[in-house]
């Protein structure tokens, strides 16, 4: 498994490699100069050019790429041109806002599909099943900022249950969290616990089909047993693929359901920077982002090899 | 002969099928004595699979239900047993071997864990008493190096290890009776007699009752003690072996002998019995054979046939059998 691992990460070094040429090339593909930004409306042409200049913006683009890289390497993805703080501090104070967010939202999508694709998945055509499969449309349907706003409408300001806004970290209070998570990860896991659902539904409806269930039956093991030994851990295959795509998803997902519950994560940050063009700050995100996603699917991969063991390495 | 373990009386099966209700298994009645294998024979379609899963009660539900009829295991009913009873039965008193070992195993757990499990699951044991149990079995089955293979997943074995590994799952708690559906057909030849030879001193050994489902009658011959032959759902001779290869009381049995492949008769064309099985939702009048007999009259398309006890254990549904010759194998 280690040797898997390490195989793994090595595959990353010409992935992270193109994605550092990407994240590069925003300075030069971003319409609109930092400069201008910086230097404010009433700037003369020679205060521009000695931003540029302080900037290394002219200087030859594989020298500016060389200097960007070195200093990634080195964990200096510089600092931020409107708050002069490293933009990594910066990530690194965001980063755990929107992974618990993330991370809540995941755990939502798999408390609602897996008992919901399991019920539909074992008795397909039923009333239960109807119900799960309308339940999934609608999830589909339902565009995330607007079930945000409902579901603030509705428990924060009409019941007044939980707070409308804001985060406070798990560390510091983890009620305060809970309370704070619950509606942003509603939000957002819920068109995963979608896709989600129905991914298991079908799973389990093909694998409760094969011989090795009726083999589990013949064993003389009650039907719970049947289904969530053998059934589950089968169905399970194809669903861990769509959750490491999903998980992908909802750390986009982020930047909306950020804005709308004011948490101040890594999504509100991208947002922030994009107006202010803070374009250190946007690469950043970006290449963090990459990070957590490239993270996201190690960990799917690893997880492959306990579910499906004719993929485990050996 | 031995008092029957096994009793199956004018079953019925039906499926719900775009034609309504078909019955694909029709008034099949035979029994399987302590220690004894009966070998339960006919094509693709035939019913005998069906008949098979039946006794455990584990087609599908739905489309599949058991109309009628009565299964009695050591005289009790299994008919109408609820799941709990049925469940403590299967696995325990009641084994099976299925065809496919490469699917009827389960490919993300060990072939201990499956063994262990029906252990764990009949005699409440702790995981490492049925880990011995399960390295006992495999011994049994002759795996070859258990203690390194108790490990492996069912994608680590070959075709012939892996249902070595499911017949020693069904074995796990001694069961009395074994139903085997077509235990050797995906296997090649050789592994296929190994099989077989490894069944047949089992039996020896364990004395379990064998219902033993094929469509080859060279198997048959190698393994049973009495046959029953089945034809578009309905069993249409009963014999014991040796009776049934030397003088058919059938003409489809005959036909089935006769299609069997000899040792030197190289050259001379197989036999094969004309024409193909009647769909279950348009089984011909009278006598379902009759379509596809050589020896069909007028009045074979009439009227139903009974079938008709020969005594010493041997019954045909064929209303010509006292004046047809029909020919046996050697």
């Amino acid at each position: 498994m280690p040797a898997f691992i390490l195989q793994r990460l090595l595959a990353l070094v010409p992935l992270l490699f193109i994605v550092s040429l990407l994240v590069f090339s925003l300075v030069l593909l971003i319409p609109g100069d930092p400069a201008y930004m910086l230097a404010g409306e009433n700037a003369t042409p020679e205060e521009i050019a000695e931003i540029r200049a302080d900037m290394g913006l002219d200087d030859p683009v594989l020298l500016q790429y060389a200097r960007w890289t070195a200093g990634v390497l080195r964990g200096d993805l510089g600092t931020s041109l409107f708050s002069d703080q490293p933009v990594l501090e910066v990530l690194l104070e965001r980063l755990p806002v929107t992974l618990s967010l993330a991370f809540a939202a995941i755990l939502v999508s798999l408390l609602v599909s897996i008992p919901a694709g399991v019920i539909a998945g074992t008795r397909p055509g039923s009333l239960a099943d109807r119900l799960v499969t309308l339940g999934a449309s609608t999830g589909l349907a339902i565009p995330n900022f607007w079930l945000g706003l409902m579901l603030i409408l509705v428990f924060a300001i009409w019941n007044g249950w939980l707070p409308a806004t804001g985060y406070v970290p798990l560390t510091e209070h983890p009620g305060a969290w809970l309370r704070h998570i619950l509606l942003p990860a509603i939000t957002l896991g819920l068109s995963a616990a979608a896709i989600l659902t129905r991914q298991l539904r079908g799973a389990m409806i093909d694998v409760m089909n094969q011989d090795y269930i009726r083999t589990a039956r013949a064993k003389g093991l009650a039907w719970r047993g049947v289904v969530l030994k053998h059934g589950l851990k089968n169905a399970a295959i194809p669903m861990v693929t769509i959750l490491g795509l999903q998980a992908n998803y909802l750390l986009g997902g982020t930047v909306i359901v950020e804005q709308i519950f004011g948490m101040p994560g890594l999504g509100q940050l991208a947002v922030a920077s994009v107006f202010t063009r803070d374009l250190p700050m946007i690469q950043g995100v970006v290449i963090m982002a990459v990070f957590v996603a490239v993270f996201v699917n190690l960990l799917v991969d690893i997880s492959y090899g306990y579910f499906n063991p004719k993929v485990r390495p050996r | 002969m031995s008092a029957p373990l096994l009793e199956v009386e004018d079953l019925a099966v039906e499926f719900l099928t775009d034609h309504g209700w078909v019955r694909v298994v029709d008034g099949v009645s035979f029994s399987v004595g302590a220690g004894e294998t009966l070998g339960l024979v006919g094509e693709s379609g035939s019913g005998k699979t069906v008949t098979s899963l039946s006794v455990m009660q584990l087609i599908p539900r739905p489309p599949g239900r058991i109309a009628g009829g009565s299964i009695r295991f050591e005289g009790r009913e299994l008919l109408g047993l609820s799941d709990q009873e049925l469940e403590a039965l299967r696995g325990e008193a009641i084994a099976m071997v299925f065809q496919e070992s490469m699917t009827s195993l389960n490919p993300a757990f060990t072939i201990g864990d499956q063994i262990g499990e029906v252990v764990r699951r009949h005699r409440g044991v702790s995981r490492r008493e049925a880990r011995v149990r399960a390295l006992e079995v495999l011994e049994l089955v002759q795996i070859p190096d258990p203690e390194a293979r108790i490990d492996a997943y069912p994608h680590e074995f070959s075709g012939g290890m892996r249902q070595r590994a499911a017949i020693a799952m069904a074995l796990a708690c001694d069961p009395k009776l074994l139903i085997a559906d077509e235990p050797t057909t995906a296997l090649d030849v050789t592994v296929q007699a190994q099989v077989l030879d490894l069944l047949r001193s089992l039996q020896q050994r364990l004395g379990m009752g064998i219902l033993f489902v094929t469509h080859n009658l060279g198997v048959v011959a190698d393994l049973c003690d009495r046959v029953t032959v089945m034809y578009a759902g309905r069993m249409v001779e009963t014999a014991n072996v040796f009776d049934l290869f030397e003088s058919p009381q059938h003409p489809y049995t005959e036909g089935l002998l006769q299609a069997m492949p000899q040792l030197g008769e190289r050259g001379k064309r197989l036999a094969a019995i004309p024409g193909t099985p009647p769909m279950p939702w348009q089984m011909p009048d009278g006598c379902r054979f009759h379509p596809r007999c050589p020896y069909a009259e007028a009045a074979c398309a009439e009227q139903d046939v009974k079938l008709d006890d020969l005594g010493e254990g041997r019954s045909t549904r064929c209303r010509r059998h006292a004046e047809l010759k029909l020919e046996g194998a050697e």
